[in-house]
């Protein structure tokens, strides 16, 4: 139950992470108001477990990985999510243009949206919060290696949806819908 | 280093950051020092990070969403706190209601009756009727006819070691001290009887003896009082 010491606690977690929170469940669920409610659900649990979390260093990690789950929970009950099987993504083109426009945030989350969650998280944690590949691996419990792998590969799909494609870049994926 | 190696390790190093084990790190730097192709690919590949990050990163943070959460978890903590509350109070309603029905439930008067049935009075009876009165309750036994059945007192049925076993209760009175002797009918169904404890001990004024009859599948412990066994048998001289 909430003592003062636990209440100004979950008061300190939400003044710091947020926003970042936010924004990474909007990159995860691409709508507002879905955002929204992941983010207190994140905060709803986080403040029943308060007790697990020993070392605040981690919190923001320990934030991420409720999130996640949250989120997860929500996709096993979606079952007609449009999801990009994985051999769609396609290689990973070798060369930039050379030019690139301003990117068009609607076409950016499309883009997201495609990804399947395994490739999208690792891109999202990267980009957005910087975590190191090991911070990823262990929020997705999966080999560092595997991470590594999965995050070039959102990168290059990303890069075929954002940027005008250079001679050399041959893998376009296409929408499709399916499983993970 | 060659330049395939190079443009895959460039895809994974990022600046400020220890992604790469050192002497890889080292090894890329080197690299990329002497080769301006690889050079200008992991520019490359850094500038797509900073457009790709600063894009995946624009997201407006809706107005009021702080204060939003905290009112939901405040809520979340007034309803947590409702319903430990209504458990308290439903878990002290079941304990009272449940002390109450304890203290207010009928108990049974006492049965003189019921508790005759458990002791037999049984002074002078043949040893035949009480071995029917221990069937009726369910035990079977042998009461050895060598014994002096008009010493007989009580029969009765007791626990030993979560067994039910008879139980006989001789009694000689003397004018100035009389005797006693419990018989404890124990069978080797109920008890491991090749292991029993030696055939006589003394115990504070008691005298602990097993007897066993010929042809009788049981031992019998004689637990009592006095200098011997003698007085209880059918052919000494009863006083």
């Amino acid at each position: 139950m909430g003592t003062p010491g636990a209440e100004r606690n979950v008061q300190r977690l939400v003044e710091e992470h947020y926003r970042s929170l936010y924004r990474y469940a909007f990159r995860l669920c691409g709508r507002e108001a879905d955002a929204e409610d992941l983010t207190q659900e994140t905060f709803c649990q986080a403040q029943l477990k308060l007790v697990q979390l020993r070392d605040w260093q981690k919190a923001r990690g320990w934030l991420f990985t409720i999130l996640r789950n949250a989120y997860l929970r929500r996709l096993r009950s979606q079952k007609g999510e449009h999801l990009l099987p994985l051999v769609d993504l396609g290689e990973v083109p070798d060369r930039l243009p050379e030019t690139w426009p301003e990117v068009d945030a609607a076409q950016l989350q499309q883009a997201l949206n495609e990804l399947p969650e395994g490739f999208r998280t690792p891109l999202l944690l990267y980009y957005f919060e910087e975590f190191s590949y090991r911070d990823i691996a262990e929020q997705m419990d999966l080999p560092v290696g595997t991470v590594m792998s999965r995050l070039a590969r959102a990168k290059g799909y990303l890069r075929c949806r954002l940027l005008p494609k250079a001679p050399e870049v041959k893998a376009v994926p296409r929408r499709e819908t399916g499983g993970m | 280093m060659e330049c395939k190696e190079a443009r895959f390790l460039c895809w994974f190093a990022r600046p400020g950051r220890p992604e790469l084990e050192a002497d890889e790190l080292s090894q890329l730097q080197h690299h990329l020092q002497e080769c301006s192709e690889c050079a200008a690919a992991m520019a490359a590949e850094q500038r797509l990070d900073t457009y790709l990050g600063e894009a995946v990163r624009d997201v407006p943070v809706p107005a009021g969403l702080q204060a939003r959460l905290l009112n939901k978890l405040e809520q979340d903590r007034a309803r947590r706190r409702w319903k430990v509350r209504a458990l308290a109070l439903a878990a002290s309603l079941l304990l009272s209601g449940g002390l109450l029905f304890y203290w207010l439930a009928p108990r049974p008067a006492v049965n003189y009756e019921e508790i005759f049935v458990h002791v037999r009075h049984s002074a002078g009876i043949a040893p035949e009727d009480v071995e029917v009165w221990f069937k009726e309750r369910g035990l079977n036994m042998v009461a050895p006819r060598q014994l002096n059945y008009r010493l007989l007192d009580s029969c009765d049925t007791v626990e030993i070691q979560g067994q039910r076993v008879p139980k006989l209760l001789f009694v000689q009175r003397g004018e100035r001290r009389s005797a006693v002797a419990h018989v404890y009918v124990l069978s080797d169904q109920q008890f491991d009887l090749a292991s029993r404890p030696p055939e006589r001990m003394n115990i504070s004024s008691h005298t602990i003896e097993e007897r066993t009859f010929s042809d009788i599948p049981f031992v019998y412990l004689f637990v009592y009082t006095g200098e011997s066994l003698d007085p209880f048998f059918a052919d000494s001289p009863v006083n």
